[in-house]
C-alpha cells in the first residue's frame, strides 16, 4: 500500500539521520535490516501493509539480500521477490539460481556465484517474464546496482500495456 | 482424509478465479462498412490466462461479435447465435440482416439476463450498409454510429466523445479504433496485448493483426524517451 510504503520510508529517513548522529556513521544494511524487522513487528497488531526486500552490502563488503514478511520475519538470502508478480518471478529465479535439489547438484552459493552483467540481464529478464502475464507489472523497472564503487542506476521499459 | 469443500471456497482461490475477458473493445461504422477492434487480454483474477485471445467471433460472413465479461458465458451466447444464424440463412434462402443476428443475440442476453455477464457489440454489413449494435449487460439493444466496450471502454469515453465523427473513410476509421484500443490498453490493466480488427464491407470480413511493437506508445505522464 502507497500510504505504509510512504510512512515507513519517512520513519527510515529519520531513523538513519539519528543514527548517524548517535554513532557517526550511517547505518549498515545488517543493521537497516534488523530495524526494518523490529519496525514491522512492532506493529504486529495493524500491520504495514509492505512486502520488503532490504538489499545492499554487509560488513565484509558482500552482497547482502533480506526479504521480509508484512509484519517483520525476515531472512537473508541470495535472492529475492516480492509484489503481485511474484508467483510468476520466483520460479525463474529459481531455475537459473538455485539447483532443483541439494541431491541432484552440489548446492551453489548464489551469493557469489553470478558475475555483474548476467546478474541484470537476469533481473531484465524476471521482470519482462512477469510483465507477460501480470497484469499490475509493466511500465518501467527502475534497477539500482549496488556495488563498493558506488550506486549505479539503470531502466528498463516495460510494456505499456 | 480427503474433506469436501463447497462452493465459493474453491473458486474465492487465486488461482480459481473466473476467466474475464477484461477487455476493450469497438466498432465503429464508415461510409461502406464497419471495423471492428478488440485487445487481446483474457484475465482471471490478476493472472493473464491468455495473452492473444481473439475476442471477434464470427456469427456469419458478413456479421461480427465482440465479446466482453464472462468469457464462457459469451462463447455460449456466441455458440447459440451461430447455431440459430445458420438455420435462419439455410431456411431464408438469402442474405441475414445485421439486425436480425443483433436481435438474436440480444434475446439470449435479455432472456438469461440474471445469470449471464456478457457486454456484446455486434457488427456487419448488409443490404442497408454497415451497423454497429450494442448489447450492454442488462440486454438492451441499441444501433449506434459506434459503440465502445468492456472494462477499458471507461477510460475513453471521453476521448472517444472527443475525436469521433460522422463519416468516417475506411482509413480514418480503422486509425480511430487502433488509437482508440492504444489509449484503453495503456491505462487499463484487465487490457492489453495485441490489437486485432476485422473489417465488413460489401466484399466481406477482412482480419488484421496489429502487434504490441506496432502501436504507437502512448506515454501518458512518464517522460517520453529522448
Amino acid at each position: 500500500m502507497q500510504a505504509d510504503m510512504k510512512a515507513l520510508h519517512k520513519m527510515f529517513m529519520s531513523r538513519n539521520v539519528t543514527y548517524q548522529h548517535s554513532h557517526g556513521r550511517p547505518m549498515s544494511c545488517p543493521a537497516t535490516a534488523q530495524l526494518l524487522s523490529n519496525t514491522l513487528y512492532h506493529r504486529r497488531f495493524f500491520p504495514f501493509y509492505t512486502f520488503n526486500i532490504c538489499a545492499g552490502l554487509d560488513e565484509e563488503g558482500r552482497g547482502a539480500v533480506y526479504t521480509y514478511d508484512a509484519i517483520g520475519s525476515y531472512e537473508r538470502t541470495g535472492y529475492s521477490c516480492q509484489g503481485s508478480g511474484k508467483d510468476l518471478m520466483q520460479p525463474v529465479l529459481d531455475n537459473q539460481l538455485k539447483a532443483a535439489s541439494p541431491l541432484v547438484l552440489p548446492p551453489r552459493n548464489s551469493v557469489t556465484e553470478l558475475p555483474l552483467e548476467q546478474a541484470v540481464d537476469l533481473v531484465k529478464d524476471a521482470f519482462v517474464s512477469a510483465g507477460e502475464r501480470d497484469i499490475y507489472t509493466g511500465d518501467n523497472v527502475e534497477i539500482l546496482i549496488i556495488t563498493k564503487d558506488g550506486i549505479k542506476r539503470e531502466e528498463l521499459e516495460l510494456k505499456r500495456d | 482424509m480427503a474433506r469436501i469443500v463447497a462452493g465459493s471456497q474453491i473458486t474465492d482461490a487465486e488461482y480459481m478465479r473466473d476467466i474475464s475477458l477484461g477487455t476493450t473493445i469497438i466498432a465503429v461504422t464508415f461510409d461502406g462498412g464497419v471495423v471492428l477492434g478488440a485487445d487481446s487480454r483474457t484475465s482471471s483474477g490478476t493472472y493473464i490466462a491468455n495473452r492473444v485471445q481473439d475476442k471477434i467471433t464470427p456469427l456469419l460472413d458478413n456479421v461480427y461479435l465482440c465479446r466482453s465479461g464472462s468469457a464462457s458465458d459469451t462463447q455460449a451466447i456466441a455458440s447459440y447465435v451461430q447455431y440459430y444464424l445458420a438455420q435462419h440463412q439455410a431456411e431464408l434462402g438469402g442474405p441475414v440482416r445485421v439486425e436480425t443476428a443483433a436481435k438474436l443475440a440480444m434475446q439470449m442476453a435479455y432472456g438469461n439476463k440474471n445469470m449471464l455477464q456478457a457486454g456484446l457489440i455486434i457488427a456487419g454489413h448488409d443490404s442497408s450498409g454497415g451497423s454497429v449494435w450494442a448489447i450492454p449487460l442488462g440486454g438492451t439493444l441499441l444501433k449506434v454510429p459506434y459503440a465502445i466496450g468492456g472494462s477499458g471502454s471507461a477510460y475513453i469515453t471521453g476521448w472517444c466523445d472527443k475525436n469521433w465523427r460522422a463519416g468516417f473513410t475506411r482509413e480514418q476509421a480503422r486509425e480511430f479504433v487502433r488509437a482508440a484500443l492504444r489509449h484503453a490498453m495503456a491505462r487499463d490493466s484487465s487490457s492489453g496485448g495485441c490489437v486485432r480488427t476485422v473489417v465488413i464491407d460489401s466484399n466481406g470480413a477482412d482480419r488484421e493483426f496489429i502487434p504490441n511493437t506496432k502501436l504507437p506508445p502512448t506515454y501518458g505522464e512518464l517522460a517520453a524517451p529522448a
